[in-house]
Formats: C-alpha cells, structure tokens, sequence
C-alpha cells in the first residue's frame, strides 16, 4: 500500500463493536493540516459525533484513538498517540496521551487513528494486522492481569504484536481504571479503562508492516535527530532524565516545600531521600529502558524486595506522580512499597493518581473521625501503612467491600460519606490531584482550575522556571525564560503570582503544552524546562515530515485550537466558569514544609481566572465566543456549542 | 571548614567523580550557599534552594560548621 501524503496516511480506521463492522475513511488532508494529530483530531470526532447527553458508559460514548503528523518518523519523541472520550471519573473530556510503542506500531499499519463506537455483546479484542481487522472473543482474558493478557495476545499472534489494553479494574468499571500499552506504558487519567470495559473491549492488538513512514526530508530529520542523540550524552537535563527519568524530581520539590504529603496538608516529607530517584535507582537494581525510536530512554526497568513487597521488571518502575501518590501523599517512605504498588495497579488497570489520592483522602478522613471502622467495614486506615495500601488497591480493583466506595474516585466517595469529608477530595471536576502543590506555583493552580479534562499538572510548564531572567549557557543548557523568547515571552515571574503576566504566561504555555498533545509529541524531549529540542526545531520538524512550510505561529494556532476546542465539548457538557475551582485548602496555609504558611490568594485566583478566560476569548461564563471560533478557523463548533448552551441571563 | 554537599537535579554533574550525587571538601569559613555552588561551578541561575540540616534555608545563609547540605535545581516530574 502506498502513503499517498508525507508524515501521515489520510486513512482513519472505524470499528463498531455493536454491528461488528470495520471501515476505513479518508478524509480531506487538509483535515489534518488543521488539526495535525491527537487530541485536535479526536476532538474533531468526539464533537461532531458524541451528543452531549452520552453517558461515559453508554454504547454511544466513542473511543478516539490518534496519532499525528510525526508518529512513528526517526526521531526522539514522537512514539505517543492520544486516547479520548468522555470520562467515567468526570463527566467531561477524557484526554490521555500515552507513550510506548503502539501509536507507531498503528501508524505502521496504516492508519493514523481508530475509532471505536458501539458494544460488543461478549468480551472481546480488536486485532489489526495492516488491512486485516478482526473482532475476536475475548472470554478467555476477562479477569487476567494485564501481564498475563499481553502473554497469551503475543502467543497467539506473536511477538512482536502491540497491545493497548485494560485491566480486571476497567472491566469492573472502576471510575479511574487506566488503559496500558505494552505494560509499562498509560493512559493514566481519566477512566478510559472504563470506558473499554463497558464496551466489553479488553485489548486493542496492532501489528503493522509499513515500517518505515515516507516523509519529506529525511536528512535534515537525521540531523536534528542526531543533536537530541548528542544532548542526551553531554547535556544536563537530557542526561540527568536519562539516568534517573521523572523521579528525580521528588527530593527537591521536597526541599522546595511543593511535594503533596498527607494529602496536601504539607509541603515536605521527610521520607523524600528514601523514595526519591536516587535511592530508587540503588536500590530497586534498576535499569533505563526506552518507547519506541527514542534516545531519551528514561523509563525504568526494577526488581527487587523488601518485607513482604516484590518488584519484578515486568511492568516497568514507578514515575514521580505515582512515587508521590503511593509514597509521600500518604506518608510512605519505603521505595519497594512504592513500587510494588505501583506495580499492583499496574498489573489490574488502575490510575497510580486516582488511586493514591483516594486512598489518601479516606486516610485523613478516617483520622478525623469523619470515616469509621463501621463505614470501612473494618479497615483501620493510617498514614505509611503500605501494607493496607496494597490490600486496598487489590479491593479497589475489584470493586470488593469499602473498595467498591473508593471505586467511584473521591469526589463520589466524600458525597456519599458526607460529614464534611467533602473538603478532604483533592480533586477538581471529580479528578484527582496529581503530585504538584500549588501553593508555591500559582499557576499550576490555575492550571488544576482550567484543565478540560479536571485536575492535571500537563497544562503547562510549571512557575519555578520562569522566575529569572533567562540566561543561554551551553548548546543544550539553556536556563529558565531563554527557550520562550521565540514567542515574546521575556520577562521573569514570581512563582507566588497571578497577575496578568503570569496569566499570560500561562496562556502562551498552555498553547506550547497544547501543541504537544496535538502532535503526541513527548514533552521530555521538547518543553522549555527540559531543555532540550527548542520550539524552532519542533516547527522542523513538522516540517520534515509532512513538508508544509510550517511556521511556530501555525503551530501555536494548532495548540490554541486545541484548548478552545476542549473547552466547548465540555461547555456542551454542561460545564462553566462554576467548575473551574480549586480545593478550598489551596487558600489555606501550609501545614508545614519548606513553604509553611503559605497560601494562595483567593482574590487574585479569582481575578486570575478572568483574566483567562478574556485572554483566550471566551465569555465571562468561561465559553469560547463565536468571534474567537471563528479567528481559530473553527467556526462549526459554534454551530454545535450554540445549540447546547442556553444564553448568558 | 569541611562540608559535604548532596548535589540533586543538574548539580549532579559537580559530584566527586566516585561519589554521583555528593561533593566533599573544604570551604571558607562564612561561605554561603550560593558561595558554596559558585565554588562547585554551578551557574547561580541554577540553583533553585538548599537546605542546611534539613531545613530549607535562604541561597545566602551562611553555612555553619559540620552541616549537612542539599543543593537543589528546579526539577518537575510530569
């Protein structure tokens, strides 16, 4: 078969389970200049055929699976792809970009998405082998752990198959299930597990033979992918992530008084040595491993064992939001009981974000006396009790006596407990907070606020970077404010501000942030605070794959679409300004910690928010205007949005 | 006046050869911290907070005697 286009193949696959039927379509490739990949392509489909009353777990809800533009081309940093769909933990946007290997092997066979609809009447699984797409019976899967789903897929088509898959946690529906690609590799946020389990879907296996995707400047991708080959070697950042990934965050966000501990009553732990990075890497005997075609290779292999916790190299290592959910946020300080239950939710299909925080919320509730041994059937809940933490992930996961409650996310769980306990769910929208506290980066609060798909640290770079005035040292050493010169953004700002520059500042990085969803790009390799592929060398990277005359401004337009787009699917959803808000502890000071007595100013995040939503062109209810649809070359999402929100009183 | 320094994020790279993550050695007495990582050769820029027996200190507190040092940069997860 031959790739009509460069960079992409103009074929999206359809599957609907109910009818068993599978077609491929071609759209328009200036669909695809448009709205390039990813979450801009998926949420193309999801407004224009998910009516705003679809329940998360109703046939009618679609999974939209997308690559870009530049999955799967032979560089550092593409080999992501997007999941979307309405979320089982929310109500609003699902959007999940997961690394890994199966965007590429799906780009390999031909297709640059997928798109799921309908439900299968008994389990089964998707296998897609270039133009052969078969639905198969799955019942013999249902209930196995993820690792032994994978074994028995690659017995039965081979090795080198990929597969996407949920766990016994997203059949069970459990409202923050996760979805795995190759068991190292997640959907984390959202419940797209879920929302595979109520489509009776368990795996979606790919194997593509199209292995090499015809692009339009080869050499010059060479080159740029070697420099990044060479920044890994000798540069700071990129070598530092190489050695240690994301855990070596976790010791100095401690220092600085912003790692989530007790369930972000302090800012420091303690324990921050023994979970951090480091002490993983001597520790756990770890190993780096990579995602597909990529240099970086900061994922970690571990094994090890500690008391009664076991850690095999089968489902990878901990990254630092689940070292900080399953560690410090509930006051553990053993890094093998870390990982093990990292490894736990892993093998059963189970968000480490979601599941963390809502444990940690019973944790405190229950030291309050808000929880009692009558409401958990039992459990006497504490802080650093990892052997507790393990058993309940396990009942979580099988929806088993009080993990049944926990299965429905915190915000569920706090209503139906009552008794105040609401004020204890760090969550926004119904999702849960990952491993950042905000109170010493306000923008990382608004960024908890505004996120279209609930609580998310991925909006944009987070505040401490940009503190200073930027400052080139070496080739692949850039510091702080230097890499955001290209879009005029020059001045420095306190990491405790929301004035209208750190809005606006906010607004160009969410755009940046955007982008790299957009074209699945992995931030580690290209986002300012990595220091590592410059947005100038992104836009070239389009461009020497597709061969556009691309420009940063194009592609910042492509990441601005994609923010605003996500904003009316939920504003069709019934979501408004009255969702964007933060835990009320977040106006509380800290408890202790590096930053003790800190707090965010309610009165500047109030007059933050507005600012944004003037910033981005919406109206004062947070609702994208039909002018800026229109500047965005958008304009048909007001024909839907109009038609589904009542008019401002 | 002899310190030892954990070293986290990009400060890695000044550790001691044989010691990844800790640098050792004698400093002048009422260095700070920000003195101690201009010794080290770490740009100021860098340097994002450093605690002194576990407590996070101001960049220019003067180092006490027989500390024990942190040395941070600004390091996300993600």
């Amino acid at each position: 078969m031959e790739q009509k286009y460069c960079g992409f193949w103009g074929r999206i696959l359809r599957v609907n389970l109910t009818t068993g039927q599978a077609s491929v379509e071609e759209p328009d490739p200036l669909l695809y200049r448009r709205y390039m990949g990813g979450r801009s392509l998926a949420l193309y489909y999801l407004l224009r055929e998910v009516p705003p009353d679809t329940g998360a777990l109703s046939p009618e809800n679609k999974l939209i699976l997308m690559t870009s533009v530049v999955t799967g081309i032979p560089i550092s940093g593409q080999p992501r792809h997007t999941c979307a769909a309405i979320s089982p933990l929310t109500g609003c946007l699902a959007d999940s970009q997961c690394g890994g290997w199966w965007g590429a092997e799906l780009k390999f066979a031909g297709y640059d998405g997928l798109i799921v609809e309908g439900r299968a009447e008994a389990p089964v699984y998707i296998y897609i082998e270039d133009d052969a797409v078969e639905i198969l019976p799955a019942g013999e899967l249902w209930g196995k752990t993820t690792g032994d789903v994978q074994d028995a897929l690659r017995q039965e088509h081979g090795e080198k198959v990929r597969v996407l898959q949920c766990g016994p946690a997203g059949e069970k529906l459990v409202r923050f299930a996760n979805l795995t690609d190759d068991l190292k590799h997640f959907h984390g946020r959202g419940g797209l597990g879920a929302v595979y389990g109520s489509k009776n879907l368990r795996a979606i296996a790919v194997h593509g033979s199209h292995r090499r995707i015809k692009i339009a400047d080869p050499k010059r991708l060479q080159e740029l992918a070697q420099w990044f080959v060479k920044g890994v070697k000798i540069g700071p950042s990129l070598s530092l992530h190489h050695e240690l990934g994301t855990s070596k965050g976790i010791v100095p966000v401690s220092v600085q008084g912003i790692l989530p501990t007790y369930n972000f009553q302090d800012g420091s732990f303690a324990g921050a040595e023994q979970i951090g990075g480091e002490n993983m890497k001597k520790t756990l005997n770890g190993k780096t491993e990579s995602c597909f075609a990529c240099a970086e290779s900061c994922k970690r292999s571990l094994e090890g064992e500690s008391g009664p916790f076991q850690v095999t190299r089968q489902y990878g290592g901990p990254e630092y939001e689940s070292i900080g959910l399953l560690g410090s946020n509930l006051g553990v300080d053993n890094i093998v009981a870390v990982a093990a239950c990292n490894e736990l939710c892993n093998r059963l299909g189970l968000d480490t974000i979601s599941t963390g925080a809502t444990i940690s919320w019973a944790v405190e509730c229950f030291e309050r006396g808000l929880l009692t041994l009558e409401d958990t059937g039992g459990i006497d809940f504490k802080w650093n009790d990892p052997e507790n933490n393990y058993c309940l992930i396990e009942m979580i996961a099988a929806r088993k006596g009080f993990g049944d409650l926990l299965a429905e996310g915190s915000r569920a769980a706090a209503r139906r407990i009552g008794r105040g306990s609401e004020r204890y769910a760090m969550q926004v929208k119904g999702q849960e907070l990952p491993n950042h506290e905000p109170r010493g980066k306000w923008g990382v609060g608004l960024g908890y606020a505004v996120s279209p798909t609930g609580g998310d640290h991925l909006q944009a770079a987070h505040d401490p970077w940009f503190t200073k005035p930027g400052k080139y040292t070496t080739e692949y050493d850039w510091v702080d404010l230097e890499d955001l010169a290209p879009v005029g953004l020059l001045d420095p700002v306190p990491a405790e501000d929301l004035s209208g520059a750190k809005v606006r500042l906010f607004v160009y990085l969410q755009y940046i942030w955007a982008l790299h969803d957009v074209l699945d790009w992995c931030i580690f390799t290209a986002v300012p605070e990595f220091r590592a592929l410059s947005l100038n060398q992104l836009t070239e990277i389009v461009a020497c794959s597709t061969g556009w005359r691309t420009s940063l401004f194009e592609l910042l337009k492509v990441g601005e679409r994609s923010v605003t787009m996500a904003r009316a699917f939920n504003v069709m959803r019934g979501f408004s300004a009255a969702d964007d808000t933060l835990p009320e502890r977040f106006f509380e000071p800290l408890r202790a910690g590096a930053l003790k007595g800190h707090k965010i100013d309610r009165a500047d995040f109030e007059r933050a928010l507005k600012l944004y939503y003037g910033m981005m062109g919406w109206d004062p209810q947070g609702r994208p205007t039909e002018a800026r649809l229109e500047e965005l070359g958008i304009g048909w999402v007001w024909e839907y949005q109009k038609n589904h929100v009542p008019a401002e009183a | 006046m002899h310190v030892t320094v954990k070293l986290y994020g990009t400060l890695r790279r000044f550790s001691l050869p044989d010691t990844p993550g800790i640098w050792s050695g004698e400093i002048p007495p009422g260095s700070t911290l920000l003195d101690l990582a201009a010794l080290l050769g770490a740009p100021a820029e860098e340097v994002a907070a450093g605690a002194v027996n576990g407590e996070t200190l101001a960049l220019d507190t003067t180092i006490p005697p027989n500390a024990k040092i942190m040395l941070v940069t600004h390091v996300n997860g993600g």
